[in-house]
């Protein structure tokens, strides 16, 4: 059981992606915004972080990049989104 | 050559001209070609006047006073209202009246114009370049004729006293006269070819991210599409029926979405082709303006936007209905699309001078440099693709191509940070169609 955070601005994508997570016991927590992404991060603390690769604000590789050097959160896991296309993921 | 045989007359400074007079010149004349229209446009085509060739053509003008053993030389390229000297040898200045000496006459005649002495010619003996300094006596010059046929100007020799040319001198001017040419015409296409090439480059970085946004376009609903129906038919998953019935008007949401996409893509092919379907007819414009403001409510209650409709009661317009509630409705939906949550957007019919919309907002504007480009093809604003805000960037140049069919006007204005007003005319119904039902 883990704590995870999503940063998602598709809604649907992230309510499904909400569902699947906590259908198997995570605790889930989502924002649809990049800028908010450090904040509620800071804020949660989660084990992971799911963020989209195009987002409103911060992109998603900025957000991982970021994280890295924040205080507290090194050691957060982050994993890239994978729904979105392999051709976007230059 | 008596008045009678004389060439059209034509007399300096009667038109208005972007071009300078550096000389006063009332009562030269001096003939004009029969093609001067196309002469001059190829002119300015080739760039003759203003491509950077002086030091060239100065070479050429070297070799033209080395050869013939002149004191002067020019390679003179005519313009509407001036000679410009591009390359010189023995004269001071850069231009010069069209009318005032001898090369308007070589250019008219189309070969090489020879004047052993000019105080013995009656065309040239009271020419100010032959009365004033420097005083001109001999002139020999050569038509410099593009590959198109066209006199662009001439490259000739002059000197203060009455001679002649050999002709194996003659032939040299000929032969110099061609070498401008090629100048002239190499120096265009390269610039031409460099153009192109930059102009290639851009397409092909618009035809990039426009790939890459139809990707995202088409993939976000299609991923949606696909995990939905993936969780539904997973039996793990256990639904109840209620969430199984929400997580399939996702999926029709979807799907609505992704064909709304498709239709667009198909409808901007259409407009570019020129194949689309048109039908104007009067239409009640106020009427249609509500159904297109209404349409977008939950649109605008989501971003808590308030919206506001200013509309006469009768405005009839001449219209495809059906395209053009299209075009209104991308209008509005760029305006709630592009301003932040809790905004104002305002609507307005009016009728005076001309059936017109107006829709205003007060979001993220844009700049004038993207004002330029918001309405072409595949375009997005460095904003949209920063803030991940969704769209193909077809929808702008589809409404503009919509409203051009009308034979109407939209335009935008815009500053940054405080909004973007959309102003759309259209034509009135022709006196002969019948009136809009209410």
């Amino acid at each position: 059981m883990s704590s995870v955070l999503i940063v998602e601005d598709d809604l649907d994508v992230q309510a499904l992606t909400v569902f699947r997570l906590e259908a198997v016991g995570h605790e889930v927590h989502t924002v649809d915004d990049g800028d908010q992404a450090l904040a509620a991060a800071q804020r949660i603390r989660p084990d992971v972080v799911v963020p989209d690769w195009m987002l409103p604000g911060m992109s998603g590789p900025e957000i991982c990049r970021v994280l890295r050097v924040v205080p507290g959160l090194e050691d957060a896991v982050r994993i890239q989104h994978l729904l979105e296309g392999a051709g976007e993921r230059g | 050559m008596s008045a009678a045989e004389r060439p059209p007359r034509q007399r300096p400074g009667r038109e208005g001209g972007a071009e300078p007079c550096p000389q006063e010149t009332a009562g030269t004349w001096s003939p004009v070609p029969e093609d001067e229209d196309a002469r001059l446009a190829e002119l300015r085509g080739l760039e003759a006047v203003t491509a950077p060739l002086e030091s060239n053509l100065t070479a050429i003008a070297e070799l033209a006073t080395r050869i013939c053993a002149t004191p002067i030389a020019l390679v003179n390229m005519l313009s509407e209202r001036l000679q410009h000297f591009k390359g010189r040898v023995g004269i001071p200045m850069e231009a010069l009246d069209r009318h005032i000496g001898f090369c308007s006459h070589t250019v008219y005649g189309r070969v090489l114009m020879e004047v052993p002495d000019a105080l013995a010619d009656e065309r040239f003996r009271d020419d100010p370049v032959v009365v004033d300094e420097p005083q001109v006596r001999f002139y020999c010059g050569a038509p410099v004729i593009s590959s198109r046929g066209h006199v662009l100007g001439t490259v000739c020799v002059l000197d203060v006293r009455p001679r002649r040319l050999t002709p194996e001198q003659r032939g040299a001017l000929m032969a110099l006269a061609a070498c401008v040419v090629a100048l002239i015409e190499r120096y265009h296409y390269a610039h031409e070819v460099e153009q192109t090439a930059q102009q290639r480059a851009k397409v092909e970085e618009l035809k990039q991210s426009f790939l890459r946004n139809v990707n995202h376009e088409l993939r976000t609903p299609l991923t949606s599409i696909r995990s939905y129906l993936q969780l539904i038919q997973d039996d793990a998953a256990e639904l109840d029926e209620a969430t199984e019935h929400r997580f399939l008007a996702v999926i029709e949401r979807n799907s609505d979405r992704l064909l709304e996409q498709l239709d667009e893509l198909l409808l901007m092919a259409s407009l570019s082709a020129d194949t689309v379907a048109f039908v104007p007819e009067p239409i009640d414009l106020p009427a249609l303006v509500r159904s297109v403001t209404e349409a977008a409510g939950d649109t605008v209650a989501r971003k808590r936007h308030t919206l506001t409709l200013h509309a006469p009661e009768q405005v009839n317009a001449w219209a495809d209905a059906g395209r053009l509630r299209h075009a209104l409705a991308h209008l509005l939906d760029n305006a709630i699309k592009f301003t932040p949550d809790g905004g104002r957007i305002t609507v307005r019919v009016t009728a005076i001078p001309a059936p017109a919309v107006e829709i205003c907002d007060t979001g993220i504007g844009i700049t004038e440099h993207e004002i330029e480009h918001v309405f072409d093809d595949f375009y997005r604003t460095p904003q949209a693709e920063h803030q991940a805000i969704g769209g193909i960037g077809i929808g702008l140049s589809i409404v503009k191509k919509i409203i051009a069919l009308h034979g109407g006007s939209l335009r935008l204005t815009s500053a940054p940070h405080q909004g973007t007003c959309a102003h759309l005319t259209l034509p009135a119904p022709p006196e002969s169609a019948a009136p809009a039902s209410p």
